[in-house]
């Protein structure tokens, strides 16, 4: 384990001001403020080659380099964390939030930016709390509001709540409700960097990369940048959950192979059952199996193997998973989240769900799987049949945004990897998984209430 | 000289180095740079299904139905979003569109309810359009679909069905992009999403009704025309709405001789496809039970019915006798309501019985010579590039409301400058850079300041009460808005008020700033009956009387064979003033209600009382007709072809499409009867084309208007022989008086007259008068909203509720002009008087006042 924003999760209370400054907190403020201009911080982070941490994996520092000489410019922290089975941001706010703070500071220094906005996801209740202090002690410290530091410097923070929606995450999404519009994704472009919160150049971040921003700072880009593979550089935090003897986020250099988490890090596969499955990257990527496990964890290695890094969230799954059910369950995600604004999203993701489930509840019938795959290929046309499912099957897709895409790989990569399991629900009208449990599909139906 | 004049090959290919080439499925089309590339495919004659995007509304890209494929672009982006870049190559119809096309179609209609035979839309509907040419002929949708509630009221007018509904966003996007009501909005989200109103606030906007066109599928129906029709059963003509004077064009739908919808027509130079409520839904007066079908005579104090051949001869011995009596013995008030013909055919009539006294403003307008020759005029259109826009004249939302949107998105998306001068604020003030609020009757004050300060005349305090700081304001705005067309829009600002410089005050202000004037009148056909010469100053094509050069008055006299009456006519103030004093033998009224559409109803029922004889020509039996010795039936829009003139001056053509009730007659066609029982010559008249060519020779200013030239939306535009010139402007000085209320006497959109208050779409709209009132003088008097007080007027006292609204300035009172004030006042019992007529804004206005104030007293007896 390379702990980096991870160090202060186990200190006692190091969420509150004294104790942060005490392990160390605020140093790098005082660096960037004091010793560098806002170009010479901004380069640092463009050396560290630190991608984000958000999903799409985008190099920071060349973000950074798009924003036109416009002003005000804001920056915006994206801590709506929603996507299944990740839990990362949630734990650096909770127990760490000056990190962000003081992270998020930084960056607005470097990027010229007077008022930024933490949205945070509205579940986070405890975080929201906490994050809320972190942001009155600050000020109260001297780190926001004018004259940061006794600098010409001057930065307002807001912790935005939101309301509840995924989509919110996404980051023109997330930019229309901060403005108090419903969260519908926009059209791009143009992309935010250029035109943003209340149409001026806006840079999102999430959480995570940004909480790295004050150790980029103290210890330098190049540093960071020697942590991690070539294309991947630094460490990365992965919520590990599932089937796993110890699940939990873990925060290693990039590189390190999913086998290495799941075993050094979980304690391997609950009860030394048997490996299923592993969903690599997050709800919307395509399932890994137990060949793919010596894949590292870098963006690109990933990707080669056909799914992605995503948002560091690693599902485990064991032999006694049902695929019909887990794709079921992440479709029905996927389609309560959607916005609703495109037609092949709002209908498309809502049908493959409601076949499923019926599939689920022992009423599918034989031309309900290629079914499924024709409406999903209404949401991405390239859309192969037979076969592992590649992340580039998804491209091009008829949506806005990448969350109706997202449920055609759900439905997809399991189908696509258990079609023999699913065709076997179809000819039982039964979950073969579920014979000799004595779980019938009326509990199913129950349990989904 | 041809040589000079490039072919139109020529043209394209020297194209200026601005314009892009598209090729779209082979064809190569040239556009302008901005254009979207659905736009561009239609150019190009290739149409890209689609159903969020609307011409007349910002794209979204929400349906995704018109993705294409563009060569070297990664993905499928939307041509409703993408704009033209040069050299583009676009296919929309390679397998990969079609698989699109043809999965959003399936997906729309998977959650769709199949009840097509009892949509309205149903034969229409582009849904099941597009369905037919590019959907995947069949459904493999089995599960359960959508519920919803079928259909909700949005309004009193639109409902809604969420299961037809297909998320378009674009009644939502119009509401709140076009009309500037966002009060219908997407709730949820997902599959669920869906459209609905706020808690307790229904979808009262007053162009609801284009959400209905707009909708691409039968989800938004209208109260009055659900289940009225279906569609292949209408017969459609073109026509104009009578509506008011902007002029919208609007599809006119009927079947067996029935209006049953009107719809909008994309008429750039007008309406641009929207129409306002009222013009929409307010056709039903047509079919009323109480039209007048057949004509009366009064025989022993009773109307009776007649033959046409009594009522004619009654009528033109009536004018007759009354003529003998001297010019000043005759008047002659009406045919703004009516065709351009038919106020042609009045405006001859009165001079053939020898008489300038004729008008067809009801002392509610402004000086005719200036609507008519207002210069330079401003088109509508002109609106849109302005560097900045005055208006100073009624709530444009309330009396002219297409010409509100106008307005309203030149300033909102064009960015221009708006400035409204104007007694309290109204539709517009939103969207306004300054509002010039100031005293009631002064607005004629105020446009002269601002012209004077435009021209560096030092101001020390601007008149009319008016805000010295945003006074400064409007002054740096139209300095800059010098010599760049901006527009002056002038119209009367109330009823109460009398508002009698503004046109030349209007035209100053557009000579200081070297910008043009967009005069506007309320009636539908104001401005072609002025173009008729139904003014006492005006010949037909709108040459002055008084001047009678250019040889318009040789000309008229020689097409009418009569020599033109030459003493100085009285307009509708004085005629009704003079009928008031006992001395007008005849008055001949063609759609004029001196009673409840007079802005001096005292004044208007004693003209009526002691007027010998009366001949009414209309469509009901007005409390005027109801009193009159003589009543025609008229026909009326729809029932009768004919052209109007609009605001701008664009003459357009009404079309006939159903038949008028009983044996009602077009009002030209018995005008020239009782024309030639006058002069003893024969009828000349067969068809409104006859009276149209008539016309054309007669007035010079007509001569370019052709047959062909007024087919179409775009019509032409018609400018009078002679403009308009201001004298010397004198404003006379208007005493305030700290006790009284000046009066604020606007009309509402809907109104409770003859014609709205017989269209079943509108019974259920409030329109109930109140009287608003500034929260500080609200206080002041120690009142609460809904109480009830007494206005004491110059010519009666008034019961009416009050209400707080700070829109309306300390010390004025806004009233509604055209609704009820329903009075339990001691006043009907004395008089008796109220129990035949309610008691109206107008009883308390003395239309002969520069301005009107009102004590205004608290009603708690002393106890
Ligand atoms: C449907 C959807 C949901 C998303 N949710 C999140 C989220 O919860 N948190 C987040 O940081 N990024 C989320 N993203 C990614 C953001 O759009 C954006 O790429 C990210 O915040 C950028 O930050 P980064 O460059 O630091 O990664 C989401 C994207 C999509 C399409
Ligand atoms: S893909 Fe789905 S979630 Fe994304 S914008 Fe479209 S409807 Fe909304
Ligand atoms: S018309 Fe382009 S997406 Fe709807």
């Amino acid at each position: 384990m390379t702990e980096v924003l991870l160090t202060r999760i186990s200190e006692p209370e190091a969420w509150r001001i004294d104790r942060y400054k005490e392990l160390g907190g605020y140093e790098a403020l005082a660096k960037a403020l004091k010793s560098m201009t806002p170009e010479e911080v901004a380069e640092e982070v463009k050396t560290s080659e630190i991608r984000g941490r958000g999903g799409a994996g985008f190099p920071t520092g060349v973000k950074w380099g798009f924003l036109p000489d416009v002003y005000p410019r804001y920056l915006v922290i994206n801590a709506d964390e929603g996507e299944p089975g990740t839990f990362k941001d949630r734990e650096l706010i909770e127990f760490d939030p000056h990190q962000l703070v003081e992270g998020t500071i930084i960056a607005a220094y470097a990027l010229k930016v007077n008022w930024s906005a933490i949205y945070i996801r509205g579940e986070m209740v405890l975080g929201a709390a906490r994050l809320e202090n972190a942001v009155r002690d600050a000020y109260g410290a001297g780190y926001l509001g004018k004259n940061i530091l006794g600098t010409e410097f001057d930065l307002d923070i807001v912790v935005h709540r939101g309301a509840g929606a995924y989509i919110c995450g996404e980051e023109t999404a997330l930019l229309s409700s901060l403005e108090g519009q419903r969260g519908e994704p926009r059209l791009k472009p143009p992309f935010p960097a250029v035109e943003g919160l209340y149409a001026k150049p806006t840079i999102v971040n999430n959480v995570e990369t940004i909480s790295a921003v004050p150790h980029i700072v103290n210890k330098g880009g190049a540093w960071y940048a020697s942590l991690g593979t070539e294309k991947s550089r630094g460490t990365k935090i992965f919520s590990l959950s599932g089937h796993v003897n110890r699940p939990g986020n873990y925060e290693v250099e990039l590189g390190t192979t999913f086998r290495s988490l799941i075993d050094d890090y979980g304690l391997g596969v609950r009860g030394g059952n048997k490996l299923k499955a592993v969903i690599p990257g997050g709800a919307s990527s395509v399932w890994f199996v137990e060949e793919d496990l010596d894949t590292p964890l870098d963006f690109d290695a990933i990707a080669a193997a056909g799914s992605m890094l995503g948002s560091g969230a690693v599902i485990v799954m064991d032999e006694t998973t049902c695929a019909v059910r887990a794709a079921a369950r992440l479709v029905k995600f996927f389609s309560h989240e959607s916005c609703g604004q495109c037609t092949p999203c709002r209908e498309g993701c809502a049908w493959m769900y409601k076949i499923l489930t019926r599939i689920e509840e022992g009423a599918g019938r034989s031309e309900d799987l290629d079914l499924l795959l024709s409406v999903g290929s209404g949401i991405t046309p390239a859309l192969k049949t037979e076969g592992r499912m590649a992340m580039s099957e998804v491209l091009p897709y008829t949506t806005i945004c990448v969350l109706g895409p997202s449920a055609v790989t759900a439905m997809a990569a399991p189908l696509r990897l258990f079609r023999e399991e699913f065709e076997e629900h179809i000819r039982l009208g039964a979950c073969p998984k579920a014979a000799g449990t004595g779980i019938t599909t009326q509990d199913r139906k129950a349990s989904r209430g | 000289m041809a040589d000079t004049k490039a072919s139109p090959e020529a043209e394209e290919s020297q194209a200026s180095p601005e314009r892009l080439k598209v090729t779209i499925d082979g064809v190569t089309t040239e556009v302008e740079p901005g254009t979207l590339l659905i736009e561009a495919a239609l150019k190009a004659g290739k149409y890209i299904p689609h159903f969020c995007w609307h011409p007349r509304m910002k794209p979204v890209a929400k349906c995704r139905m018109c993705l294409v494929e563009v060569e070297d672009q990664r993905g499928l982006p939307p041509a409703c979003t993408t704009p033209c870049s040069n050299e583009m190559v676009v296919h929309t119809d390679t397998p990969i569109v079609q698989q699109v096309q043809e999965s959003v179609l399936e997906l729309l209609l998977a959650n769709h309810p199949l009840d097509c035979p009892v949509c309205d839309r149903g034969g229409e509907c582009p849904l099941q359009d597009q369905t037919m040419a590019y959907g995947p002929g069949e459904s493999r949708f089995v599960e359960e679909k959508r519920h919803y509630e079928k259909p909700i009221a949005l309004s009193e007018l639109v409902l809604l069905d969420r299961e037809r509904c297909i998320l378009c966003d674009r009644c939502t996007r119009f509401a709140d992009e076009v009309a500037g009501d966002p009060l219908i909005a997407f709730v949820e989200r997902g599959n669920r999403t869906h459209v609905l109103t706020f808690p307790d606030e229904p979808f009262r906007s007053y162009f609801s009704g284009n959400t209905i066109e707009a909708c691409p599928v039968g989800a938004l129906t209208a109260v009055p025309y659900r289940f009225k029709a279906r569609p292949w059963d209408l017969e459609e003509v073109e026509s104009t709405c009578a509506q008011c004077a902007v002029g919208c064009r609007v599809k006119l739908q009927s079947s067996s001789s029935r209006v049953l919808r009107v719809l909008g027509v994309d008429s750039e130079e007008v309406n641009q496809g929207w129409l306002c409520d009222k013009g929409r839904f307010g056709f039903e007066y047509l079919h009323h039970d109480d039209r007048l079908t057949a004509p009366m005579i009064r025989i022993d104090g009773e109307l009776v019915e007649a033959s046409w051949g009594e009522a004619l001869d009654a009528a033109a011995d009536g004018i007759k006798r009354a003529a003998k009596e001297g010019p000043d013995a005759l008047g002659f008030l009406g045919g703004s309501r009516s065709t351009t013909e038919s106020a042609y055919a009045f405006s001859k009539l009165a001079r053939i019985a020898g008489t300038n006294n004729v008008d067809a403003q009801l002392g509610d307008g402004l000086e005719a010579a200036f609507l008519v020759g207002a210069n330079p005029r401003a088109s509508i259109a002109n609106l849109d590039s302005a560097a900045a826009i005055v208006v100073a004249g009624p709530d444009l939302k309330e009396e002219l409301p297409v010409l509100y949107l106008r307005v309203k998105q030149a300033a909102l998306k064009n960015g221009v400058p708006l400035i409204e001068c104007s007694p309290m604020q109204t539709g517009l003030s939103r969207y306004a850079a300054v509002s010039l609020i100031h005293r009631a009757g002064e607005t004629a004050q105020l446009l002269s300041a601002l012209a004077g300060a435009a021209q560096r005349e030092p101001t020390d305090r601007p008149p009319a009460g008016a805000s010295a700081t945003d006074f400064q304001r409007a002054v740096e705005i139209i300095s800059e808005a010098c010599d760049k067309n901006a527009v002056v829009i002038a119209g009367r600002t109330g009823l109460a008020t009398s508002d009698g410089e503004l046109g030349a005050s209007a035209t100053q202000l557009a000579e200081a700033i070297g910008g043009l004037v967009l005069p506007v009148a309320h009636r539908a056909n104001t401005m072609g009956a002025l173009f008729a010469g139904c003014a006492p100053d005006l010949l037909p094509g709108g040459s002055r009387l008084a001047d009678g050069d250019g040889g318009s008055r040789a000309a008229i006299e020689k097409a009418w064979g009569r020599a033109v009456p030459s003493h100085e006519g009285r307009d509708a103030s004085g005629i009704v003033t003079e009928a008031a004093r006992g001395n007008v033998g005849a008055l001949v009224l063609m759609g004029a209600d001196l009673i409840d559409d007079f802005p001096d109803r005292s004044l208007g029922l004693e003209a009526i009382g002691r007027t010998g004889f009366i001949v009414a020509i209309d469509i009901f039996m007005t409390p005027t007709a109801a009193a009159a010795d003589v009543v025609f039936p008229a026909a009326t829009f729809g029932e009768q072809s004919g052209c109007v003139v609009n605001i701008e001056g664009r003459v357009t053509r009404q079309v006939a499409k159903v038949a008028p009730p009983g044996s009602s007659q077009p009002e030209w066609y018995l005008l020239d009867q009782l024309t030639s029982r006058i002069s003893g010559k024969p009828a000349r008249w067969t068809s409104h084309q006859d009276v149209f060519e008539e016309m054309a020779a007669a007035a010079p200013a007509f001569a370019e208007v052709t047959r062909a030239s007024i087919e179409g939306a775009k019509g032409t535009v018609v400018r009078a022989s002679d403009t308009y010139a201001p004298q010397e402007i004198e404003h006379p000085p208007i005493a305030t008086d700290q006790y009284n209320h000046r009066v604020i006497a606007g009309r509402k959109l809907y109104g409770d007259g003859q014609v709205s208050g017989r269209c079943t779409a509108f019974r259920r709209i409030d329109t109930k008068a109140v009287a608003r009132l500034n929260s500080r003088d609200m206080s002041r008097l120690g009142v609460e909203d809904g109480v009830a007080v007494r206005l004491r007027g110059a010519r009666a006292d008034l019961e009416i509720a009050v209400m707080t609204d700070d829109s309306v300035p300390e010390g004025s009172v806004s009233v509604p002009f055209n609704r009820i004030a329903t009075s339990s006042g001691a006043d009907e019992k004395e008089t008796g008087e109220s129990a035949l007529h309610p008691i109206r804004v107008a009883d308390l206005i003395d239309s002969t006042a520069a301005v009107n104030e009102v004590r205004i007293e608290t009603l708690e007896s002393p106890a």
